[in-house]
């Protein structure tokens, strides 16, 4: 029988300071510059770090005491009342349904109208290659618009380490360089590995070692 | 004199030949014509068209009219009945405010109060105080719409200019130009009721107002103003009951002198999912485009930008980012603002090497290269035709088109030399490529269908 494993990780909320950001810095300073520019939009490839990027704004939003709102253009619809926030972080722009393009189209209009606010937006693609509605591909081509740079294998590693101390694992260095080698490369990928492993571990009452994930990897290897 | 009667039809027939379909409908089709003894006389629906006509087409009406009937001379003047005066729909269907109804408020619940507060507390103009004539930067895309736009600051209600309705791609300026007819009105007179709103918005508060009972509020603020900006009208599309509230209000301000100005992605008659009474009366008054600017005016644009918010940019500087970003005004304004920040971030002065270090991403992402084969492949499949048909030698029609078409792309998408294009193409000459560029641009001003299937390509090869 299986040792239950009870739901106690401590799970770090996403900040700025727990952002890899030694090719990004310029972005973390444009976030977080009260007197900047209002609409910023960032993209990269998948895993490279856009949604931590939001939610850390968000939640730096929140301890400054803003009414302030994550919404995932992938999961849900944009409610319309989301423009009476003052921060507004759009995440998964590529995916917006036309309704919600249009929604987002009015919340851009109406921050813009009024002279406050914020709205941070998240996608894969450069503004002008979005296959989004042109008046919005336009807008967000219209504020700051920053590329999200990918992590280095040693940015990920130094990632994968701080994740692992955060949630007070030891795990070898050479388990780290195995996943870098045979997972999926993107950060989010290897970190959600990271945490099935330590429950893997608990379950199984074993040391997180290199022929751990081996067996780990094979029993999940139809998974990614 | 029924050979007289036929002059003009049979120089409209020329003209239509000879002009872009965008020319004719804009300039040409809103006139009329009489006869005189010696000579035609035409007329005009307004001043501005007028105008316009006198120094672009002029010569070569008389020159046709010589041609045709041998008359000598032709006359333009200001008048016509393009504009029905009261039609028997509106004197009907207006319905009018009651004049003495007592202003009162009923004992209303809050949420009536609020949505008449939407509507209500527009007291403010909601103009941004920034898009004046000053701050719009001229050049030939937008220089007529522009000059439109001016006389109608000066003199709002004039039946010459009423409505204006404004049109052209995103991003291009539209609701700068009538923000700054909005401001100078307002500014000229502090009393004026103006109101500078959204389609999207109007078409949201309509709801609001709807749900919330308040809707004699809504229909009383908007029967009410002096000038009504309202951008981006093709949002009106498919709403029908939006339609018919807009409608009415669009009657009332236009029977009371009152100014209308429109803006929207496209030529009225080319806007889907509207009614015809509203698109025939969107073309009333002044119908102007404006258009993608050229390469100096980008630079301008930029200049401008930067004077406004203090930052100092060189010639050359904003030559380098006008050439390389294209496409409107506001990714053009989204990489200087790039170039600012990261000047401000490394604490360095823009510099040509800072420049494009800034732009490095955005100008990798456009410069992203299409081939001939990529483009082969989307024509053919566009079209429906075989691949091996664009670099066959069959001359047919149907499929020489979308090869011209190809061949067209090729030059404006691709760095390649125009033999080099022609050898992609099945070993044709460079003669061959020059000639279907030519052919397919100039159909692209004249045959509306020829342009919308280049622009899908066009949009489809770059995404």
């Amino acid at each position: 029988m299986d040792q239950l494993v009870l739901d106690l990780t401590p799970t770090p909320l996403p900040g700025f300071d727990n952002f890899l950001a030694k090719r990004n810095r310029e972005i973390i300073s444009a976030l977080t510059d009260t007197a900047g520019e209002r609409f910023i939009y960032l993209w990269g490839e998948p895993g490279c770090g856009k949604t931590h990027l939001l939610q850390a704004w968000i939640a730096h939003a929140e301890r400054t005491g803003r009414a302030s709102i994550y919404l995932d253009g992938k999961a849900e619809h944009l409610p319309d009342f989301a423009r009476e926030a003052s921060f507004i972080a759009v995440d998964h722009v590529d995916d917006l349904a036309p309704d919600d393009q249009i929604t987002l189209f009015s919340i851009y209009n109406s921050l813009k109208e009024s002279g406050e606010g914020r709205l941070l937006m998240a996608g894969r693609l450069p503004p002008m290659r979005l296959p989004v509605r042109d008046d919005l591909r336009t807008r967000l081509g219209w504020g700051l618009v920053f590329q999200v740079k990918a992590l280095s294998d040693q940015d990920k590693l130094a990632a994968l380490k701080q994740h692992a101390a955060e949630r007070q694992l030891s795990i070898p260095d050479d388990v780290f360089r195995y996943l870098l080698t045979h997972w999926r490369r993107d950060l989010g990928s290897l970190l959600g590995v990271l945490d099935t492993l330590d429950r893997y571990s608990l379950a199984l009452q074993r040391p997180i070692t290199v022929p751990l994930v081996k067996t780990l990897l094979q029993t999940t290897r139809s998974e990614p | 004199m029924t050979e007289l009667d036929q002059i003009w039809p049979a120089c409209l027939a020329r003209l239509e030949a000879e002009l872009s379909s965008q020319q004719f409908n804009t300039w040409i089709k809103p006139l009329s014509a009489e006869t005189g003894e010696e000579s035609l006389v035409l007329l005009a629906p307004n001043r501005f068209i007028l105008q316009f006509i006198k120094d672009r087409f002029l010569g070569r009406i008389e020159e046709l009219v010589g041609e045709l009937s041998g008359l000598t001379n032709v006359e333009l003047r200001v008048g016509g009945n393009m504009r029905p005066v009261a039609p028997p729909s509106m004197v009907s269907n207006t319905p009018r405010p009651a004049p003495a109804a007592p202003s009162t408020p009923t004992v209303a619940e809050q949420a009536k109060q609020a949505a008449v507060k939407a509507i209500g507390s527009h007291e403010s103009t909601r103009l941004n105080p920034g898009f004046t004539f000053d701050s719009l930067v001229t050049g030939k895309g937008n220089q007529l719409a522009r000059a439109a736009a001016l006389q109608i600051a000066e003199n709002p209600g004039d039946p010459a200019y009423n409505p204006l309705f404004v049109y052209g791609g995103v991003g291009l300026g539209k609701t700068h130009l009538i923000q700054a007819i909005g401001n100078h009105v307002f500014q000229k007179n502090p009393q004026a009721r103006v109101r500078y709103i959204h389609a999207e918005r109007y078409v949201a508060d309509i709801m609001r107002a709807y749900q919330h009972k308040a809707f004699d509020e809504f229909k009383r603020y908007y029967h009410s103003l002096d000038l009504l900006l309202i951008d981006d009208i093709q949002f009106f599309a498919g709403k029908n009951r939006t339609q018919e509230e807009f409608f009415y209000a669009f009657n009332a301000l236009i029977e009371g002198g009152k100014q209308v100005i429109m803006t929207c992605d496209s030529y009225p008659k080319q806007i889907e999912g509207m009614e015809e009474r509203l698109i025939s009366r969107f073309s009333w008054g002044l119908t102007v485009e404006i258009q993608p600017p050229e390469l100096e005016m980008r630079v301008a644009i930029l200049m401008k930008k930067a004077e406004v918010d203090n930052i100092k940019l060189d010639n050359n500087v904003a030559f380098f980012i006008a050439q390389n970003v294209r496409s409107n005004v506001r990714e053009l304004e989204g990489a200087l603002k790039r170039v600012v920040a990261y000047a401000r971030f490394t604490n360095q002065s823009i510099s040509m090497e800072l420049v494009k270090e800034a732009l490095k991403d955005i100008l990798a992402a456009g410069n992203r290269q299409v081939t001939v084969d990529a483009i082969q492949k989307t024509v053919a499949e566009y079209y429906k035709i075989k691949l091996s048909d664009m670099h066959s030698k069959k001359r047919s029609r149907d499929i020489a088109r979308p090869r011209q078409v190809a061949m067209t792309l090729a030059k404006e998408l691709t760095q390649l030399s125009l033999p080099n294009i022609g050898d992609a193409f099945g070993g044709r000459d460079h003669t061959t490529v020059l000639h279907a560029c030519k052919t397919i641009n100039e159909m692209r001003t004249s045959d509306p269908d020829i342009a919308h299937d280049y622009d899908a390509l066009l949009s489809m090869l770059r995404n």
